[in-house]
């Protein structure tokens, strides 16, 4: 039963693979469109779900902080994260998140990562939560770490 | 729509009209949503200076011009409305002849705070809400109604209210040349007590001491 | 931030709604002149559009590159122009818009919206 329970589990993280492998195949820089609704989803179960809470944040740089702290600590998605701020300029370094092999399997067919949904599930809690617009500049993907460039809006 | 070159658009900015200084001539283009809908302001510079104004309603296709469409300009710039400000060069000379409604009669770039007179008094001529005067050592706040002063009291220094308060602060306009600053807003209810009947007192003796100055600076 | 941009688009005869929209879908400003329309969900759906029309362009021209995008049907145009490298500028029309004054006023603002991100 544990055996299948593996089985199923990698299974289901191939289909979702390919799943986005198709998309990016047919969609390319089209893919990217679908960030925002992708990371309206998320935030969206990571609240209601998983109980993530933002009351009485409306600090666009609190809100990157709680958000990657519960991302990481209380769901494991990464061993370790980092913020760099650099006035509007916020870089996300994320260590072995649990989505680093696909993105380096798209990257190993030619496809440049062009949505991060954890990024895009923090752009949409920041422009609910404080207003401002949140665009996403670039993913990087290398060896054990995913980066992501966000620009925040005046 | 006014005639004119496009030249840039500045998002970074603490005033907006301050950026009249980059204009030789030509006019300055902001929009902003408000209450009433989607606006469209022009403020026509020369010079570095304000010298004429129209405010369109975009959806309705109205519009308002001179002092009253620059006093809807000056409030949306007060509430942090304006995310940017585009830059166009153009004849103002003709645009005001063609429009002749669109001059304002106030002179100098209001500002939301300031040190000298002359922003000072273009402020009084279009904001409408509570300022903070100070000194070193005196400290005033005085409530502006479409150019007009409503009400006034001391809150550092002495105790003067209404049109004593007034009186006060022309007493202090040397003090206040060398060392004053003004800054929009006024943490403060005004109280019956702190209402002014002589409406226009403190812009006519500003006025008096600025003709004053240039009498001076003339010998 | 862009109200200038709207403002001066709203005003192009026939133009009935504009969106600046980033290339991740997210709406940074928008208005429409119909209440009925969910902008929000267009401004992803125009974004995704544009960008598979790029792949699009890469796929049979060789490069990805696109100067606009129109979706024409009778009941009015959809017009995407990319608005620098993070987004793209949409503008809805009546049917019978002037087509050619739409396009300079889009390329002008798109311009602009791209010097301001």
């Amino acid at each position: 039963m544990e055996r299948m329970n593996e089985r199923s589990e990698e299974m289901a993280t191939k289909v979702n693979n390919l799943i986005l492998y198709g998309i990016y195949k047919v969609l390319g820089a089209g893919a990217k469109g679908l960030g925002n609704s992708i990371g309206e989803e998320l935030l969206n179960t990571m609240m209601e779900e998983y109980g993530l809470n933002f009351e009485g944040s409306s600090d666009p740089q609190e809100l990157l902080n709680r958000f990657t702290e519960v991302m990481i600590n209380t769901f494991g998605f990464a061993e370790n994260g980092e913020i760099d701020v650099d006035g509007n300029k916020v870089t996300l370094k994320l260590e072995n998140p649990m989505d680093l092999y696909a993105l380096q399997l798209l990257e190993k067919k030619g496809m440049k990562p062009v949505l991060y949904p954890m990024a895009n599930a923090i752009a949409v809690a920041i422009k609910k939560f404080s207003g401002k617009n949140v665009l996403i500049k670039e993913i990087r993907v290398n060896e054990k770490h995913v980066e992501v460039d966000m620009l925040i809006l005046g | 729509m006014l005639p004119g070159k496009y030249i840039d658009v500045i998002t970074d900015f603490s005033d907006p009209l301050e950026l009249a200084g980059k204009v030789r001539e030509g006019y300055l283009k902001i929009a902003w949503k408000s209450e009433s809908g989607l606006k469209i302001g022009y403020a026509l510079v020369k010079k570095g200076k304000i010298v004429g104004s129209l405010v369109e309603e975009v959806l309705e296709n109205s519009s308002i011009s001179g002092d009253e469409a620059f006093r809807e300009i000056f409030d949306a710039v007060r509430r942090n409305l304006i995310g940017a400000v585009e830059l166009y060069e153009a004849d103002v000379e003709g645009i005001l002849k063609a429009h002749p409604g669109t001059y304002v009669t106030l002179v100098g770039v209001p500002s939301k705070s300031g040190r000298d007179l002359e922003s000072f008094l273009a402020l009084l001529g279009v904001y409408s809400g509570g300022v903070e005067i100070q000194d070193g050592s005196k400290a005033w706040e005085i409530y502006v109604e479409s150019g007009l002063v409503k009400a006034a009291r001391a809150i550092k220094g002495s105790d003067y209210r209404g049109d004593d308060a007034i009186r006060d602060i022309l007493r202090e306009t040397g003090h206040l040349l060398k060392d004053g600053k003004y800054t929009v807003g006024s943490p403060h209810e005004f109280s019956p007590e702190d209402t002014v009947r002589k409406t226009d007192l403190l812009r006519e003796g500003l006025e008096l001491v600025k003709e004053k100055r240039k009498v001076e600076k003339g010998f | 931030m862009f109200e200038n941009v709207i403002a001066e688009l709203l005003r192009v005869d026939g133009v009935r709604g504009i969106a600046v929209v980033s290339k991740d879908g997210l709406l940074i400003e928008g208005q429409a002149s119909d209440r009925t329309i969910d902008v929000e969900n267009v401004a992803a759906m125009v974004a995704t559009i544009y960008g598979t029309s790029l792949n699009v362009s890469k796929e049979v021209f060789h490069e990805e590159a696109i100067d606009m995008v129109t979706l024409e049907s009778p009941k009015g145009k959809i017009i995407t122009v990319e608005a620098g490298e993070n987004a793209v500028l949409t503008v809805l029309t009546d049917p019978k818009v002037n087509l050619g004054l739409v396009r300079i006023y889009i390329k002008r603002n798109a311009q602009k919206v791209a010097s301001m991100l």
